[in-house]
């Protein structure tokens, strides 16, 4: 290992270069996966490629992202110096928590011992990021992540509650082209909640029919 | 846009395979040089990203009614002397001139496919025994049907032929996932072994992600979505 001559109050950012992606792309690119489970793009980590799907997400942490990281670190640890070294190893198993809490989280078969992993690896995730980027601001999404072992408890595996089939019809309506002007049919149902909105409380149901 | 559109259409004329097939002519070999940094080539052919090794090219999906190897023969006999207890006369009279050979096998709704079809369908994790709930990483050589006379009846029983992978003994400091046990990743020699062993499809349990390591080795993990279950990988599932 070269000798420390960086700055220790050097952002950790900087650990992932350019260089550092394009070796990750590399890595993903020799990946050997089956065909049904969510290809990354080769463009990984470049605004091109837009925003990724969560099935893309998932494939991405649950074996790309952790092992390219790992591999990085396998083999910079002679290159960098002592105090990179150091950050990027946190920034691995920040990663690897992730990944583990997330494998845990999702798996279709659940029980209060995968509760108390997935939560188990969640804090640890949390708290990596605190002590990594003590000036992030933890965003309500991380609250919510420790609600769900509430979840698989109450209710079982998370696919069973999640929103992926309301998402995909969102997507599918957003991309519906339309001129902006409600149609007959929906105008009808408009006229007819205005109506119930009047009615009801007065209770002239008969004006309904 | 564009960079979609070019991937699709040449994903869709197979442009992978021609390009890399003797026969493909030299102005397309160079146009390829142009054209490839521009497609998502791990979306072109999944099963071909990173594959190293040679392997036969296939578009038939039929099942084939062809002889077994001699080794995987050996296996088979070994495998029904085993676990079917079948006496050494029956074993000896084993049909296995005549197996259908599945080019593609449904196991728990995942395809699973030899690896002259697809390598990266061939890539998969498997139980020990049925009873056993230790997994360990394979490539799958062939996928067969059996007819055997069993009792006077005829008993129909699928197999696959497979390759065990052979976990790496780094030390720590050189694999990073022994610290991670519970990510359920782990280093293995890039190459499958020799020997080949016969299994029951149902042992099948799940494909794997490959990515080499370095020259000598790849780091594989289990794709088990369905059941991330402790006892599967806490235990003994990762030697």
């Amino acid at each position: 290992m070269e000798s420390d001559n960086s700055h220790p109050s050097e952002p950790v950012e900087n650990i992932i270069t350019k260089d550092s992606l394009h070796a990750i792309r590399k890595h993903i690119e020799a990946t050997i996966r089956p065909s049904w489970q969510a290809h990354l793009p080769h463009n990984f980590g470049s605004p091109e490629h837009g925003k990724l799907k969560a099935d893309q997400w998932r494939t991405a942490i649950e074996f790309d992202i952790p092992v390219s990281l790992a591999q990085l670190l396998h083999k910079e640890k002679d290159t960098i110096s002592k105090v990179q070294y150091t950050r990027l190893s946190k920034l691995v198993e920040l990663t690897f928590n992730l990944a583990m809490a997330i494998a845990w989280g999702l798996s279709r078969i659940t029980s209060a011992h995968h509760a108390e992993r997935y939560m188990f690896y969640m804090h640890r995730y949390l708290n990596g990021i605190r002590e990594l980027f003590p000036d992030y601001q933890l965003k309500p999404n991380h609250h919510y992540a420790l609600h769900i072992p509430d979840i698989l408890r109450l209710f079982g595996p998370l696919h069973g509650t999640w929103a992926f089939a309301l998402e995909r019809l969102i997507g599918r309506l957003q991309k519906m082209n339309t001129n902006f002007k409600i149609g007959k049919y929906y105008q009808n149902l408009m006229h007819i909640a205005r109506e119930l909105t009047h009615a009801i409380p007065k209770g002239k149901w008969n004006r309904l029919f | 846009m564009e960079s979609t559109v070019l991937t699709t259409i040449s994903r869709r004329a197979n442009l992978l395979t021609l390009v890399s097939s003797d026969k493909c002519p030299p102005v397309l070999k160079r146009a390829w040089d142009n054209l490839h940094p521009r497609l998502n080539s791990p979306v072109l052919d999944p099963s071909s990203a990173g594959c190293s090794r040679e392997r036969r090219k296939t578009s038939n999906t039929k099942p084939v009614l062809d002889g077994l190897d001699t080794d995987i023969e050996s296996s088979l006999r070994s495998y029904m002397y085993e676990h079917v207890q079948l006496s050494p006369c029956d074993i000896s009279i084993l049909n296995t001139k005549r197996i259908v050979k599945h080019r593609h096998y449904i196991v728990n709704d995942a395809q699973y496919m030899p690896s002259y079809a697809s390598l990266a369908h061939s890539l998969a994790y498997i139980r020990e025994s049925l009873t056993d709930s230790k997994l360990v990483p394979v490539e799958i050589r062939e996928i067969f049907e059996h007819n055997r006379i069993q009792d006077g009846k005829v008993v129909v029983e699928s197999f696959a032929a497979i390759h065990r992978f052979r976990k790496r003994n780094m030390e720590r400091k050189d694999d990073p996932f022994q610290i991670f046990p519970d990510f359920r990743a782990a280093l293995y020699h890039r190459e499958p072994q020799d020997t080949v062993e016969v299994i029951h499809v149902n042992q099948i349990h799940c494909h794997a992600n490959q990515r080499p390591w370095d020259n000598e080795t790849v780091v594989m993990r289990a794709i088990d979505r369905v059941g991330h279950h402790y006892p599967f990988y806490c235990s003994s599932a990762l030697t």
